[in-house]
Parts: C-alpha cells; structure tokens; sequence
C-alpha cells in the first residue's frame, strides 16, 4: 500500500526586541549568565508582568503578512509545568485565545508554489536554559533568556514531504527577517521547529495518528528527521502495528528519533486565564496602522524582479532571498538601468568578495549608489569589464567614489583611435613571425595581438577598437 | 474523587518522589480538599460569566524600553545554592537526555 505524510509544523520564532515580553530587562543574547535578570524574571511573589506593546505589534506584522484573522479580544494564560528554568511554575503563554487564526504562507518548493495554512500565531515568553553535569550531579540554570518574547506559529497539516517541509521553513524565516521581528538563526534558537507526522493511503481522507517530533535547530534536520521518521512510520504499519501517539526526540548524531515518555498531555498543564494580565482589546485603527507599514512581501518581490527587471527565476529567487540584497539591487539598478549585470555584480563579484573575506553583506563598506555607477561606466565604455574588476576591488576595500578611483589610478579606458593604432602598430613591430604566421591563415593568432595591445596599454584601451584596428592593421 | 493514581500522576508531574505511605496519606488530604471544593458545585452558576478578572481594567502596555533592575545581584544571592553567575540545583536531566 502506498502511504501519504502528513506534516504540520510548529515553530517558535524567538522576537528581537529590547525588552523582555513582561519586564524591563534585556532580551539580548549575553554570555554573562543571569545578567539580564528582575524580579518578574525571577516570578517573585508580588511580581506583576505587564505586557511589551511591541510584542503586539510584531504579532500583529506576521498576522498580516501571514493573511491571517486577528482577535479583537486577547487574554494570556498560564501553563504549568515544573521545571527549574521556569522559576513561577508556569509559563505565560495563549491558550484559547490565540491573537492570530486562519491564515496561510504562500511559497515557492522547487519550481512549484505551494501554500500551507496557519492554524494559529500566539504570544508567550521563553523559558531559561539549563545546563546539566551528570558527573557532578547538578543542572547550572541561566535565566537570561527567561521571559524573552516568542511567537508560536502552528501549522495545518497540509505539508507533504520532509523537503517541502523545510521550503516552508525557509519562507517562514526569510518573512520574518523581512518584517524585521527576529533574525530568524536557526543554529542560535531564534527560530525553534517541532514536526508533527502522520501517515495515511493515498486517497484516504483521515488523519492516521501522529507523533510530535521535537529539537529540529537546522534545516537540515527539519528534513532528516521527518525523513526518518516517515520511514519508521511506513515499516510498523507495513508489519500491521498500530502507530503509538507520543513525543519523539530527534537525535542528530545518529539521524535517529526516540521515544520521550515523560511528556506531560495537554490536560496536565492546567491552563488558566492569567489574571495577572488585563485583557487586550486590540483596536481596528491599530490593525491598520501596521498593515499600511507593512513591506512588500518576498513573494510579490520574486515576481517583480522577474516581470518588471526581467531576472530569472533562478537569480530573483537569489535576490530575493534577504530584504537587504533587495533594496541594494533596486537602489544600484536605478542607477544604471541594468538590472541584469546588477544582479551578476551582486551575486558573483560582491557574494565572492564577502565569502572571500568571510564577512556579511552588512558590512559592505560601499553604496549601491557606487556599484550602480560602476557599472554605468562600464555601459558607458569608459572603462573594460577587467577594469572595473580592479575598482570593484577598491571599492570592497574600502569605498569611494568609482569616478574618482577611476581618474586617480589613471584607469580610463583608451577610446583615441590614434593612440590605439600606436599600441596596434608596435605590437605587430615587435612580433614579426606572429604576423606573417597570421596572414599566412592562422587566425588564431589575432587573440594573441589582442592581449599584446592590452599589455601595452595596461589594460585601458578599449579591446572593441583594439580588435577593429588590429584587423585593419593585418590586412594593410 | 481522587484515586491513587491520580496522586501518583500528580507527584510525577511536580517531579516529586513520594514513599507509598506519602501517597496514601496523600491521596485523603487532596480527597478531603476536592470534597470541600465539591461543595461549590452545588451552585447553579448557569447564569454567572466566569470571573476572569475583576477589575475591568484592559489594554495595559509597557513601551519597548530597558530598564536595567538594579537588584540583579541581590536576586542571585537569593538562589538557595551557586556555582559563579549560575543558580546551582540538583540533576534535572531524564532518561530522554531532556
């Protein structure tokens, strides 16, 4: 029999905010433990949390970006669990009444599109970090990330394959960085994946029963780990066992998930409306202020680089990948209306650079004013594409104004017919047994008068004219 | 009312070991208080819209701005056991490596 998955995803996108989700303190990454600490933190008695405005406005960006319904009426809830590096017993999360519903991210897998549904997005604050000696005896607890604020994005089971699962994963990450809520890093936690997988034959209509896949922190992973455990799914129901229901650990050494028996149900968390937290009534105005912010969105941004500039799917889907590489290609290219070497400057010359030097294209030390005017000057043929290699080379370095670097490096290209037909007439001078070889049908050779020229001009004349007078030359 | 099993999933999710004359000691306190909670129940509450709040306030915001706490090290001296910056407590790990 062959067998559907089905596959929904749950993740945790970890919010940049300054503060915490309830309190003052910090929400950044420190390596100083317990140093971005309060008394909410720390849940004393006598605490009250009281809520970050910009946690609303981030759910409020994803919820739209997502299409999604926003509740008008919100409420936090507790959830009860006990463990150290949850110090109030519970953590504040939403239950019933999640701020966003009914939404669906749109994205592309592969040469397809492909849109899954969003059950749900909701707030909560994260817990700390432990870590354990087992030598030793002891769980060391840091709770510097304690309180920073999480939105959790639930899924509909509408994912079909372990790859389609991580395509999801990246549309996911490349919008929230493009709504600027989080830096979406994967490896660092900032966006945190649990799958849940089923199977059923095809055509068959009802769920089969699922386990709930947890510590997915790479894409990688995300696929690896649904893999396997599509695989293990298919070899108990081919031998006629039924699947159990439960809470499965992937391990990435061994590419393997196990079991979890300790996993509490749902019932056991005793969730309960906080009453620490007054309602939220979230106003229409509100709504519409962060849609009229809202940017344009990846997807809408793939398609235009492909109809309006005229890339390829393939390079609008590299440009298009971060916010950042969008606005230095639109800003570079209304400079030199060429949208097509834009997109190969930034893909191979600045993306070579940065893996060259290690660094990020954050760190660009030059404008996509200054790249637009570079290839300007090469449409222009003020200078050869070799050139314009060796100002790039300046402008990575350290910036400038290419027209400057141009014209102190005595970089010009060299468009004086006389001055050519100079170079041209010395080269063919100097090498004598090359040009009777070359009239006598070595064609070949003219490659050869062409780099002479070039030598001689130190790369500066233009190599259309050098090409035009050599051939002049040879005939004569 | 409560049965013993439902003292023994108690106990596990509040990661508390319990000796089997706990547990039946147990099991009649949380009895005793679930049949004097019971009493509640009598109530006819058909009409009453839970009491989530009582109040009335809502829409209650901090804008997005850091407030170092200046207790952070009085905060730690409180941690009933240290080892440097960190708050020391005993082996949480499980048998999952959770």
């Amino acid at each position: 029999m062959d067998y559907e998955s089905v596959i929904g995803l749950e993740v945790h996108v970890q919010l940049s905010t300054e503060s915490k989700i309830f309190s003052g303190a910090s929400s950044h990454v420190t390596d100083k433990p317990n140093e971005h600490v309060d008394p909410v933190t720390f849940g004393l008695p006598g605490t009250l949390p009281v809520l970050n405005e910009k946690v609303v406005e981030f759910a409020l960006r994803l919820g739209l970006a997502l299409n999604c319904d926003i509740r008008r009426f919100n409420r936090f809830a507790r959830k009860h669990y006990f463990y150290p590096d949850l110090p109030k017993g519970y953590q504040i999360s939403q239950y019933e009444e999640p701020i966003c519903g009914h939404g669906r991210l749109q994205f592309r897998d592969g040469e397809v599109t492909r849109t899954v549904g969003i059950t749900r997005i909701h707030m909560e604050e994260d817990a700390g970090k432990s870590v354990h000696s087992a030598e030793r005896q002891c769980s060391l607890l840091d709770l510097n990330r304690a309180g920073v604020p999480l939105l959790e994005v639930v899924s509909e089971p509408d994912i079909r394959s372990a790859r389609e699962a991580a395509a999801y994963l990246r549309a996911l990450r490349q919008l929230v960085r493009y709504l600027e809520l989080s830096d979406g890093n994967m490896e660092e936690g900032s966006l945190r994946c649990d799958a849940n997988v089923s199977l059923r034959p095809k055509g068959e209509m009802k769920f089969g029963t699922r386990t709930e896949i947890k510590n997915l922190n790479s894409f990688r992973f995300v696929e690896r780990a649904i893999e396997y455990e599509v695989a293990r799914q298919v070899a108990i129901l081919k031998s006629g066992e039924p699947i159990v229901q439960e809470t499965r650990l992937f391990d990435s050494e061994s590419g393997t998930t196990r079991s979890m028996r300790s996993k509490e149900e749902s019932a056991d968390y005793r969730y309960f409306p906080d009453p620490d937290l007054p309602p939220l009534q979230i106003e229409e105005s509100w709504i519409n202020a962060v849609r009229a912010k809202l940017p344009t969105l990846p997807q809408e941004i793939f398609q235009s680089l492909i109809d309006d500039y005229g890339l390829s799917e393939y390079d609008a889907a590299v440009i298009s990948a971060e916010h950042e590489y969008v606005r230095f290609f639109l800003e570079a290219q209304e400079v030199c209306k060429n949208p097509k070497a834009t997109c190969n400057w930034i893909t191979s010359e600045i993306f070579g650079a940065l893996k060259q030097h290690g660094e990020q294209f954050s760190e660009l030390r030059f404008s996509p004013l200054q790249l637009g005017q570079l290839i300007a000057l090469i449409d222009q043929d003020v200078i050869s594409g070799k050139i314009a290699k060796t100002v790039f080379e300046e402008l990575y370095a350290s910036g400038g104004s290419p027209n400057e670097i141009i014209e102190r490096r005595g970089l010009k290209q060299i468009t004086d017919d006389s001055a050519i037909r100079e170079m041209v007439k010395e080269a063919l001078r100097s090498n004598p047994e090359q040009v009777a070889q070359f009239r006598e049908g070595n064609a070949k050779l003219l490659g050869f008068f062409v780099g002479q020229v070039m030598k001689l001009s130190k790369g500066s004349a233009n190599p259309k004219l050098v090409n035009d007078i050599l051939l002049e030359e040879l005939k004569s | 009312m409560t049965t013993k099993a439902n003292v023994e999933n108690l106990a596990t999710l509040s990661r508390l070991l319990l000796s089997s004359e706990e547990k039946a000691a147990l099991t009649q306190e949380v009895d005793a208080i679930l049949t004097y909670v019971e009493k509640l129940n009598e109530l006819d509450t058909s009409n009453v819209d839970p009491a989530r709040q009582v109040h009335g306030v809502k829409n209650v915001y901090r804008k997005d701005r850091l407030k170092a706490s200046q207790l952070r090290d009085r905060l730690l001296e409180l941690a009933p056991d240290r080892e440097g910056d960190f708050i020391r407590v005993p082996l949480v790990i499980n048998q999952d490596g959770e």
